[in-house]
């Protein structure tokens, strides 16, 4: 089977992750969309135009990352990011849509204007003065204490949250806002996650990509004088 | 279990369409926010200021319809609702994260006072013809989302033809248009006790909203 798309997109990078807590990476090949972002092949093969998508064997396809990750989970060994537990497991899909509804939404002016090079002065003062802020509150309120997002073994939340350090470093402090404060449990967090090989090698893949754009940017603008 | 909001909000009424698929709704009580909509007892339990939310016996506090559908599915006693391969269950995640990402996030635009004139109109001509052809091209074609039976995809859109049919009628979006699958599923819900319930119960709470 193939997944599609950039690490750098981070609900293409929590397929990523899950494939790697379970030691499956090598079982999925990942590729780019075929003539890039929204060519006529991308819509092709996805008609939302949207990364991830996984195309099964049989040309089956199926899009959103939580579906894609949920998925990965379920038809791979290795250890399990479900908890069995009923309301662990509700814990962990809380904290992934927290991140795809409240997260993203805060960020998402930022990376428009590094990723997307639309910038809007005005969303991103809001962002940073009050959507980031309030999404951290947030997010401080649910995750969990113990070493990991929920209890203390790799589930999805982690999958799901970990692209948001590096969105962070990355996307978030050159406006301003480089940490997550004086939020204890969310520090935890991610200085755990940090130490550990999962978070490096997800800090390693997204970076890798965003210095082959930059340099690419870099050619292009050189190329363009 | 207490569901904390109110019944025209159609993640609200998910909560209540899943306990009813599973044959349990009277194992789900409805309690409005203490103190109204944001009040400080509001922000305490849930600092989002959204409803539903859950209130567990270990003091946390669940979010998330698409969260507390599943955990309903879990431990209530009833047909498993979230599909039986991994196929399956992707495919219920995928349609429940359509309903949720795009037709719902495009229809909330569309409740009185929420946007104006402008924006309706390109939400219903733009956003919401997207949404209803992501549906569409996704959905099965058997009059349910995704398989021969209601599962968690189902209860995520069937609150919505409420909505459709009262705010979006308003606005010249009444239903899903000359889409096939959909239109069936349609005409499916439309005999199902479940959707007719859920139908029920938010032209209630509409209307003692005065
Ligand atoms: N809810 C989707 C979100 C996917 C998404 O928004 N991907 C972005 C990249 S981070 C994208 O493809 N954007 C291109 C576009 O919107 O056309 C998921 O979880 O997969
Ligand atoms: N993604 C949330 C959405 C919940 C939501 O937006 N609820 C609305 C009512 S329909 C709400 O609480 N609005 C109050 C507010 O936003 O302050 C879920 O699925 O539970």
């Amino acid at each position: 089977m193939k997944l599609y798309g950039s690490n750098l997109s981070p609900f293409v990078e929590r397929c990523i992750i899950t494939l790697d807590v379970k030691g499956a990476l090598d079982q999925v090949e990942h590729l780019q969309p075929e003539g890039g972002m929204h060519s006529a092949a991308h819509f092709a093969q996805n008609p939302m135009g949207k990364i991830p998508y996984l195309i099964l064997d049989d040309g089956t396809l199926l899009i959103e990352s939580q579906a894609i990750a949920e998925y990965f989970d379920a038809i791979f060994g290795g250890p399990t990011l479900l908890p069995d537990d009923p309301l662990e497991r509700a814990k962990v899909q809380m904290l992934c849509r927290l991140y795809d509804t409240h997260i993203i939404r805060g960020f998402a002016p930022p990376l428009m204007a590094l990723i997307w090079q639309r910038k809007d002065d005005a969303a991103i003062a809001n962002a940073i003065e009050k959507d980031i802020p309030k999404a951290f509150d947030d997010l401080e309120y649910f995750i969990g204490d113990q070493g990991r997002a929920v209890g203390d073994a790799w589930t999805l939340a982690d999958a799901a949250l970990t692209p948001m350090l590096f969105q962070l470093e990355a996307f978030i402090k050159p406006f301003g806002i480089g940490d997550f404060g004086d939020r204890p449990k969310l520090n935890r967090w991610k200085d755990a996650v940090l130490a550990a090989d999962i978070g490096k090698n997800a800090m390693q893949r997204m970076g890798a990509v965003l210095e082959k754009m930059m340099a690419a940017r870099a050619r292009a603008a050189e190329a363009a004088q | 279990m207490i569901i904390y909001g109110h019944g025209v909000s159609p993640f609200v009424q998910r909560c209540f369409v899943v306990a009813d698929m599973k044959g349990q709704f009277d194992a789900m009580t409805l309690a409005l926010v203490p103190d109204g909509l944001h009040s400080d007892a509001h922000k305490a339990a849930n600092p989002l200021g959204k409803i539903p939310y859950l209130e567990m016996a270990d003091g946390s506090v669940l979010v998330e319809s698409a969260a507390i559908a599943a955990y309903l599915d879990m431990v209530l006693d009833g047909p498993p609702l979230a599909g039986d391969s991994a196929e399956d269950r992707a495919r219920v995640q995928m349609m429940a994260a359509l309903v949720d990402g795009y037709f719902g996030r495009g229809f909330e635009r569309l409740w009185p006072g929420r946007a104006d004139e402008e924006t309706v109109q390109r939400v219903v001509s733009d956003d919401m013809q997207k949404a209803m052809d992501a549906l569409e091209h996704f959905a099965s074609d058997t009059g349910f989302l995704v398989g021969n039976a209601l599962t968690l995809a189902d209860a995520a859109l069937i609150p919505w033809l409420f909505h459709l049919r009262v705010f979006g009628k308003k606005v010249g979006l009444p239903d899903f248009g000359d889409r096939p699958k959909l239109a069936a599923w349609q005409a499916n819900m439309s005999k199902q006790d479940v959707a007719k319930g859920a139908f029920e119960r938010a032209s209630t709470a509409l209307r003692d909203m005065g």
